[in-house]
This record gives C-alpha cells, sequence and structure tokens, in this order.
C-alpha cells in the first residue's frame, strides 16, 4: 500500500520502498503474532480484531464511495446479507435446531453448515448479488437521490431479514456463530482486501473509476461504459462489505437485524471520511484511530478529576467528543488525512526532514 | 491546522492521564452490564437501581467492598459484545446483567471464552442460558405465554387482539407461546395481530383495525413499557373499554406516564410484588428505595430482582468463598436452591433458569399496581 | 363506517405532520441542492426544548411553543453558519457527509445533555382532548393539525411570491450564480431559509409530541427520513409539493395498515419502496418541475 509514489527524487527508491513496506508487515506481524500468545486480555485482542474488520469494511466503502464517486448508503444491508449467510453456514445443525423455536430453519440450511472461508465467500457472493439487483435500479440516479434510495434498500433488507422468520429466526436473532473470527482471519482478509484495492485502482480499469469520479460525462465521452463500471465496482464494493459482515457476526457471535441500520454505515463512512475519500491507506489509518479511539475515548463516561475540577461521569459524553471530532475533521480537514493520496515511504522521509529542519527554517513545503 | 491538531491530541492524552489516576485496593469487582443509553436505556436505568441499593445495604462481600464496574452496552449488539470485553479484561469476579435478552447473548460467547459467571434478573428468552456461564433468576417466556393465554382463558376472554413488537425478540416469542397455548382451548380466537417496531408511535391504523373485530382483550408484547403506554393511551382514546394484559415489560415507568389515566385496570404479568413484604428483605429494600428514590416512588418489578440478583452473586461467592475460581463460583450459582430473595425463594434448575411463580398486577385507578394472583409454576 | 372516518383522520392528521417538515428539506434542497440530514435532529430537538419549557421553567404553553420554535429556527441557522457554509464551494458529497456528522453529533448531544432514557412530551388539553364526529373518536389534534399545516402553507406562499426575501429565495433556487451576481445577498437568503425551514419543523415537533409523546435522542430519525421522502415525491424543491407529497405518505401508510394489518411490520420499508417507484418512474415527483444536469 504505501510504495506507490515513489518517483520524487527525495525519498528512497522503490526497491528501498518495497523493503521497508515489508518490513512494517513483517514487524505487524511479529507483532500480532506476540500479542496473540502474550496478552491475555480479551478486550485488547477483540478491539484488534475489530480493527481488522473495519478495515475491510472501510475500504470496501471506500472503493465505490472514494474511487469511484457514487455517494452509496447501503453498506449496512450488504453487510447484513453477508452476515446472516456467514452464521447460517457455520452455525452447527444442533444449535440451529435449538435456536429456531418458533418456526423451524428451511431446508437444506438447517443441515448444511461449510467451511469459515466458503461461508465467507457465499455470504460475500450474496451481497454481491443483492448489489447486482438492487444497482440496476439505483445506479441509474444521480448524487443525493442514489444515496437515498441505497439507504433505503438497505432499510428493505433490514427489515425483510426481520419479518423472514424461517430464515433469519426473525426479531430473534442468531446466537451461537462459531467464533472464527481469530486474529490471523481477520488480518489475513484485511491484508488481502488492501492488496486487491491497490492493485485494482491501479489498473486501467481503477483509472477509469477515478475518471468517472472526477468527470462522469468526460469520461464517458472518453469512451467508459459507465454503467458497466460503476456497477462492477458497486458489486465489488458489496462482496467486501458481505465479507467483513460475515467476519463481524463470526467477531460478535450474535446477531440481529437491529445491528445493521443506517448507523451502522454511518460509523463505516466515518472511517472513511476521516481516512479520506479515495486513500487506502488513509482508510487502513483511521480505521485504527476511529476504533481505538471510540474506545479510548471511553474515559470520558467515567469520573473526571482535572485539578480541582471533578465530574462523576456522564454517560455518552465520549460521543459527542467523538462526534464533535469528526464534525471539525469534516468541515476544516474537508479531505480526511490523506485526501486522495496515499501515504508513501518518501511522505514520511520528507516528514522527518520537516521535523528536522524546524528549528532552522520553519515551514517549508 | 495541523497546529490545531496537535493541540487537540496533546489535550486529549492529558485528559486520559488525568483520569488514569484510578487506585488499586482489594476488592470484589462485580460488573454492571447495562444498556445505559439508547433504546433500552430505562430498563437499564431500572436495574442499575436495584444493584445500587442492594450494594448500599451489603457492601461488602467476603469482608472485601464490593466495586461496581459499570460497561454501558448502548442498547446495541456489538458494543455490548465490546463491552462484555471491557469488563472481562477490568477482572471482574462475575457479571450482572443485562436487561433485554438480545443484549446478554451479546455478552455470553465473551463470559464464556473467558469464564466469567453471569447472571441476570430479568431476561426471558430461553435461548439465554444456553451457555456455560449464564444464569437467570426470572422464568422463560415459554412459561410466562402460557400463563397469559391461561389467564385470558380463565377470565372468559373469546376474541384476542394482539399487537406485537416484531423487531424484539423478547416480544415475538411472547407472542408464540400465546398462541400455542390458545390453540388448546377452542373456543378461543385470536381475531388479529398487529406488527409494529420498537420505534413506532402511531398505533391508530392499527389499532382501529383491531377494534372492528371487537375484541374481547387486547394483547399487548412489547419491549418497552413505551410501546405499551401509547398503545394503551390510543386504544381508549379511541373508545376501546375492554381489558388490555400484557409481560413483565409493562412495568415500566415510561407505561404509566405515556398512558396516565388510561392504564387504569391494566393487567400484566411479572416476576414479584412490591407490596407484599412478605419478609424482612423486601422491607429493608422498600424503605432504602423509599429513602432514595422517594416515598411516593414504587420500584418496578425489574429493580426488586436486580436487588435479589445482587444477593445471589454475593451468596454464591461466599459459598465458594473465593474471589479468584470464577468456576467455582459458577457452580456455587448454578447451585443456588432454596435462596431467600426479596421478591421469593430462588432455586436454579439444571439449565441455570429459576422455578419462580408468575405474579398477576393490576394497575389502579391512582395508577399503581395490585396484586391479582399468583400462579405457581 | 367510523373505522373509514377514522382511518381517513388518522391518514389527515399524520400526513399534516409530514407535510410540515418536509417543507423545511423541500427549500433547503432548493436553494442549497442538500439533504439537509440533520433536520430530523433538529426537529427532535423542538420537543427536548418544549418539555424543559413546560415542565422546568414552567412556562405556558404559549411561551414555551414560541421559544422552542425561535431556539429551533437559531439552531438551524447555526448549523448551516458551523457546518454547511465553509464547505458551500466544496463538492456537494462533503456537504452532505457534514449534513449527516451534523445530525450525529446532535443526537449524541441530545443524549448527554437531556439522558438516554425517554421523556414524555407534556400534553396540553386544550388541544388534545377527545371529540366526537360521526360517530368516530377524534382528537382535537387531529382537525388542529390540517388546519395549521394549511395557515402555514398559504403564509408560505406569501412570502415566497410577495416579499423581497421569498424572491431572492425562489432566484437561488432557480439558478443560484445568476442570483449572486444580481446582488442577492446569498447568506441571508440561505440563512433565511434555514431559519424558515427549522421554524416549521419547529411547530411540526410540536404537533407531534402532542400526538406521540414519547421523546428520545433518536426520535426524529424516522420522521426525518420519512419526510425527506415525502418531499421526494411532491416534487423536491415545490413547496406546495411538499404538501400533496407529505399527505400522500401519510394515506398511503394508513392505507397499507388498514388493507393488511399483517403488512404493518413492513410499514417503514414500504415508504422506501414508494421512494423508489417515485425516483425511477417520475423523479421530478408529483409537482416537480423539470430540471437538467447541466454540464
Amino acid at each position: 500500500m504505501a510504495k506507490m509514489a515513489s518517483k520524487t527524487k527525495q525519498g528512497p527508491g522503490a526497491v528501498v520502498s518495497v523493503a521497508l513496506t515489508a518490513a512494517l508487515l513483517a514487524l505487524m506481524a511479529l507483532l500480532l503474532w506476540r500479542m496473540q500468545a502474550g496478552i491475555k486480555d480479551v478486550y485488547i485482542m477483540k478491539i484488534t480484531r475489530l480493527c481488522a474488520i473495519n478495515i475491510t469494511l472501510a475500504l470496501a466503502m471506500n472503493l465505490i464511495n472514494g474511487f469511484t464517486g457514487i455517494f452509496s448508503l447501503g453498506h449496512a444491508g450488504f453487510m447484513a446479507v453477508g452476515a446472516y449467510a456467514t452464521a447460517l453456514l457455520t452455525i452447527p445443525a444442533s444449535n440451529k435446531a435449538m435456536m429456531f423455536m418458533i418456526a423451524p430453519l428451511v431446508k437444506p440450511l438447517d443441515t448444511l453448515t461449510l467451511p469459515f472461508p466458503a461461508a465467507l465467500i457465499t455470504g460475500g457472493l450474496l451481497a454481491a448479488l443483492a448489489a447486482y439487483l438492487i444497482g440496476m435500479p439505483c445506479l441509474r440516479l444521480r448524487g443525493d437521490y442514489l444515496a437515498i434510495a441505497t439507504l433505503g434498500f438497505s432499510e428493505i433488507i433490514r427489515v425483510l431479514i426481520m419479518n423472514a422468520q424461517p430464515l433469519t429466526n426473525g426479531a430473534m436473532g442468531l446466537r451461537s456463530i462459531p467464533a472464527n473470527a481469530t486474529v490471523a482471519w481477520t488480518y489475513g482478509v484485511a491484508l488481502f482486501t488492501i492488496v486487491f484495492m491497490a492493485l485494482l485502482t491501479t489498473s486501467s480499469y481503477g483509472r477509469a473509476l477515478k475518471a468517472i469520479r472526477d468527470d462522469e460525462i468526460a469520461a464517458e465521452s472518453m469512451g467508459v461504459p459507465l454503467f458497466n463500471h460503476k456497477m462492477l465496482s458497486f458489486m465489488l464494493s458489496a462482496f467486501f462489505a458481505g465479507v467483513g459482515g460475515g467476519l463481524l457476526a463470526a467477531y460478535n457471535g450474535t446477531i440481529g437485524q437491529d445491528m445493521f441500520r443506517v448507523t451502522m454505515t454511518y460509523n463505516i463512512l466515518m472511517i472513511v471520511v476521516m481516512g479520506g475519500m479515495g486513500s487506502i491507506s488513509g482508510s487502513v489509518i483511521s480505521a485504527f484511530v476511529v476504533t481505538i479511539g471510540q474506545e479510548w475515548l471511553r474515559f470520558l463516561d467515567g469520573p473526571i478529576t482535572v485539578g480541582r475540577f471533578h465530574t462523576d461521569g456522564v454517560v455518552g459524553l465520549r460521543m459527542v467528543v467523538f462526534a464533535a471530532l469528526l464534525l471539525i475533521i469534516i468541515v476544516f480537514f474537508r479531505n480526511g488525512l490523506f485526501g486522495t493520496k496515499e501515504a508513501t515511504w518518501s511522505g514520511v522521509w520528507r516528514s522527518f526532514g520537516k521535523l528536522r529542519g524546524l528549528g532552522k527554517r520553519g515551514e517549508a513545503a | 491546522m495541523k497546529k490545531a491538531m496537535r493541540v487537540l491530541a496533546f489535550a486529549l492524552a492529558a485528559l486520559t492521564l488525568a483520569s488514569a489516576a484510578a487506585l488499586a485496593e482489594d476488592t470484589v469487582k462485580i460488573g454492571i452490564f447495562e444498556p445505559i443509553t439508547g433504546a433500552t436505556a430505562n430498563g437499564g436505568a431500572m436495574e442499575t437501581q436495584g444493584y445500587d441499593i442492594a450494594r448500599e445495604l451489603f457492601p461488602t462481600i467476603l469482608g472485601l467492598p464490593v466495586e461496581f464496574v459499570v460497561a454501558d452496552s448502548q442498547s446495541d449488539k456489538v458494543v455490548a459484545s465490546n463491552a462484555a470485553a471491557k469488563l472481562v479484561s477490568e477482572g471482574v469476579v462475575a457479571v450482572l446483567g443485562s436487561y433485554g435478552s438480545g443484549l446478554s447473548m451479546a455478552g455470553d460467547p465473551v463470559f464464556s471464552e473467558a469464564g466469567v459467571p453471569a447472571l441476570t434478573a430479568t431476561s426471558t428468552n430461553p435461548m439465554v442460558t444456553q451457555g456455560e456461564w449464564y444464569a437467570r433468576i426470572c422464568f422463560i417466556d415459554p412459561f410466562q405465554g402460557t400463563m397469559l393465554a391461561r389467564y385470558a382463558v380463565e377470565n372468559g376472554y373469546k376474541k384476542v387482539a394482539i399487537f406485537q413488537d416484531i423487531e424484539a425478540d423478547y416480544a415475538v416469542g411472547l407472542v408464540t407461546y400465546f398462541n400455542n397455548e390458545i390453540k388448546n382451548y377452542p373456543d378461543v380466537t385470536v381475531t388479529s395481530t398487529g406488527n409494529f417496531v420498537s420505534a413506532d408511535q402511531d398505533f391508530s391504523a392499527l389499532l382501529t383495525e383491531a377494534l372492528r373485530n371487537e375484541p374481547d382483550v387486547i394483547f399487548t408484547s412489547v419491549q418497552n413499557g413505551t410501546s405499551a403506554g401509547l398503545i394503551i393511551k390510543q386504544a381508549r382514546d379511541l373508545g376501546y373499554t375492554g381489558p388490555i394484559i400484557g409481560g413483565d415489560t409493562l412495568d415500566d415507568s415510561k407505561m404509566y406516564e405515556l398512558a396516565g389515566a388510561a392504564a387504569s385496570g391494566v393487567v400484566f404479568s411479572t416476576f414479584c410484588d412490591a407490596d407484599q413484604p412478605a419478609n424482612d428483605l423486601l422491607k429493608s429494600f422498600l424503605d432504602a428505595y423509599h429513602a432514595k428514590y422517594g416515598e411516593d416512588k414504587k420500584p418496578a418489578a425489574p429493580t426488586i430482582m436486580c436487588f435479589d440478583a445482587y444477593l445471589t452473586i454475593k451468596n454464591a461467592i461466599e459459598t465458594a468463598g473465593t474471589i479468584e475460581d470464577k468456576a467455582a463460583i459458577r457452580d456455587a450459582l448454578f447451585a443456588t436452591s432454596g435462596f431467600e430473595g426479596a421478591a421469593g425463594t430462588i432455586t436454579l434448575d439444571e439449565s441455570h433458569n429459576a422455578i419462580r411463580p408468575v405474579v398477576f398486577m393490576q394497575v389502579q385507578d391512582d395508577l399503581s399496581p395490585k396484586f391479582v394472583k399468583m400462579i405457581e409454576p | 363506517m367510523s373505522a373509514i372516518i377514522q382511518h381517513l383522520a388518522n391518514a389527515l392528521s399524520v400526513g399534516s405532520l409530514y407535510a410540515l417538515m418536509a417543507i423545511g428539506y423541500t427549500m433547503v434542497y432548493g436553494v442549497l441542492r442538500l439533504i439537509n440530514f440533520a433536520h430530523g435532529e433538529i426537529f427532535m430537538m423542538a420537543m427536548y426544548i418544549v418539555f424543559f419549557g413546560l415542565t422546568m421553567f414552567l412556562m405556558p404553553w404559549y411561551v414555551s411553543f414560541i421559544v422552542a420554535i425561535l431556539l429551533t429556527a437559531a439552531l438551524g441557522v447555526a448549523a448551516e453558519r458551523l457546518a454547511y457554509r465553509p464547505l458551500r464551494d466544496a463538492p456537494r458529497i462533503s456537504i452532505l457527509i457534514s449534513a449527516i456528522a451534523v445530525s450525529y453529533f446532535l443526537q449524541n448531544l441530545a443524549t448527554v445533555l437531556f439522558g438516554g432514557r425517554p421523556l414524555t412530551f407534556p400534553q396540553v388539553p386544550l388541544f388534545t382532548s377527545m371529540i366526537d364526529v360521526g360517530g368516530a373518536r377524534i382528537s382535537r389534534l387531529l382537525i388542529l393539525t390540517p388546519a395549521v399545516t394549511a395557515i402555514l402553507l398559504i403564509a408560505l406562499q406569501y412570502l415566497l411570491k410577495r416579499t423581497k426575501t421569498g424572491m431572492a429565495m425562489r432566484a437561488v433556487a432557480r439558478d443560484y450564480d445568476a442570483a449572486r451576481l444580481m446582488g442577492v445577498d446569498l447568506n441571508r437568503t440561505i440563512a433565511m431559509t434555514f431559519f424558515i425551514g427549522s421554524s416549521l419543523a419547529g411547530v411540526g415537533a410540536i404537533m407531534w409530541g402532542m400526538k406521540y409523546p414519547q421523546i428520545i435522542p433518536t426520535v426524529g430519525a424516522m420522521p426525518g427520513v420519512k419526510c425527506f421522502i415525502a418531499a421526494v415525491l411532491g416534487g423536491i424543491g415545490s413547496v406546495a409539493g411538499a404538501v400533496v407529497g407529505g399527505l400522500a405518505l401519510g394515506i398511503a401508510e394508513v392505507l397499507i395498515v388498514a388493507a393488511a394489518p399483517a403488512l404493518a411490520g413492513y410499514r417503514d420499508a414500504f415508504a422506501f419502496v414508494l421512494l423508489i417507484i417515485v425516483l425511477l418512474v417520475k423523479p421530478t415527483g408529483l409537482l416537480g418541475e423539470k430540471t437538467t444536469e447541466k454540464v
């Protein structure tokens, strides 16, 4: 993810960049491996895994919203499809029988179980299929109409899940979902998504998507088949959202339709916006910052003593602070952390240079 | 701009440091796993009151002071799962909660994996205790639904209009068991089933439609007391004068507030009755409750149940004689038998569910519920 | 018979409530081409302001209503000033995201300020007592709500058609850049639009609260989305269209519940289905004007 723009003379060359990226990944893997072995803290490991799931989910949304410039708010719906598919395909048959108390689960799902990866991919494919059906009408709409229509379809998916008792267990939700979302799986999928998105967006296909984002009419006159490109991007985005939803189901152990309200879409959107719409490294870093930040800000809900000032804890303060930070970022740093750019080693090099030269030169670009 | 970011980050860092001055001494840490904000915040608040009073009256376990670690699940299943993990990592000995079966189930895998015993006072969904670490001191929905149906039959109601919150596992489950029992009485029919969602506030169209069949009784199966209050109010506004019945979620201050005078005559099933100080424990609970929340306030059943939940956990820890060996505490908890709580005797069966009677209460003109009858299981 | 009157009265009163909020959406969309996602949260804030005015500050109801409407209008203007105006030259997506963030912020702020537990909107007996009409039991509110909506609509039409401010609003809605070149004070006109739209949301919130008295921080979310649907249904940008759309949505929702009570659980999805059909079949809505995308 971090070595695309290494043409600049200031920074290290391409070979060094690749080496540095590899080193960073190795370091990361080592760290995760050590954490898994050494840290018995459930909470830390849980949040660590959630970061990776959010990377996948944010990159999925970034593809359609950031790289293609189509403002879709249907993410939660696709996640729901993936989550339910993964859950239904991995829960052991005996548990299913215990769970579907109101109406039995339809055949052949009641006895069918697949290995976790197969279930994840099935969930992703079903989400992509849903995206195809939704995209047929919606992708013909313009900007904000498309946003509200996709939001509508996401809600429709949720309401259908709520009412389809024999398939989804309706309001009862699903539980006893095997805890397959291990560090290896969550980070493995996140890494795959990063690599896939990096290759995709630098391919000719990715450049066509960016052309659509920057100027639809110009792109069309250059011979880019608009609808096909939009549709494929929409379906790919939904596929990864479905996979992310499946991971979330395995992560949580229990799911219900109420998890997949519009708020879920907004939460992922916030990660994408903070990182920069159209920046892969931005989304990755932002997924870590937002996920950990939200948990870290929990102290705001508890009692706080600063000097002589003391409060007994204001429940919900954390979310206000978080929302305010977000608003500040949107209004004053409208492009997020990285805008449409990527983090590069030469960029890091420059920042270091700037830091070193800060005393002497002050601001210099 | 970058400078602004840096200042902001610095300020936040300073804040954390200031708050991190937590003191470590020997305490028994009990996790409070409740929705403090979000859609079911009112339920979480009712339950927290019960825990707080219990700790005030019984502040120590095994001679050590009890410390509550509160985790807000925000009425959300993903947040609930993380909040549960937070409790585990804080090193709690046991967990109390949650209001709302769905949220309890979200915490279950975390507690099971970490091996922390959990006890819910009011989660009535049968699936909650399917794991190996969760117990409850209330009855389960199949029992409550059946008893509600029998109550309708015994009172000679022939035509039942049902309203159910189809978003809520609890509400849908209760209706299912109610219907299963009603099927045994061929002369009693369900004339209509009105589906709504938790956030709905307008029931006039559903009610108008249901009232066309001239039902003898309205059965409201709701997740939140607010829905019940609105249904009751709007039913009376539409001129319906017949009986209205419902499950334990009706016993919620919001129901009385929203329905107002319309609530008079409503009958609901619940876990216990605050007006029957059958034992000294209930009396001391009520005294503490009135001292803390006002003479005129009557505690809801969940509050009393949570008072008992605290005592049950306390008893289990003291029986096990340890705050280190959580498996021993769990075993002691699951073996609870004949334990005298404020709301009655608590005995857990082999699937860690309590065997206890259901109590029927009727709302009086002054909007206080009065004991009607009690049915033993 | 009485059931039909009852359904009709329900539809009319729900529809008028939708209409009041839909006007706010349609006006903002008209001048800024922005779906103001925070409109529902402004509506929610109005309910809390009335609640605290009546129960904490013990104001007479009319004082508390006026205070609430003014504060709500001020909140709308403040949101525009702080969160939308700085982004006016940014891509439209940025300002839409900003609107989502404002809505997220206000919801969380309300949770902290007013608590997560639901409050009960105080009843004003003058408006909520019941009367008998042709065998149907009807709350006075059921007649009052459409009447208030009608009066406000007429007043708003007068303002838009006959006053200088109104003309400026229409000019900005028709052609943003041309209006600016013609010397229209954009900032003032846009602020005025938010002022009027938000104060109507305030009126709607008062009526809504008396009919559906539960107040929680998320109370504005669903009405917000539905009223936007109503605005699209009627033709976004058209004030009369918003009223027609609101009434149509109200009637359609009551109809589906009356015709098939088992489908009532799908009611919220139904509004979206309606939206998608309208967008596909007649994107300009029932009363909207045809616009073309400028290159």
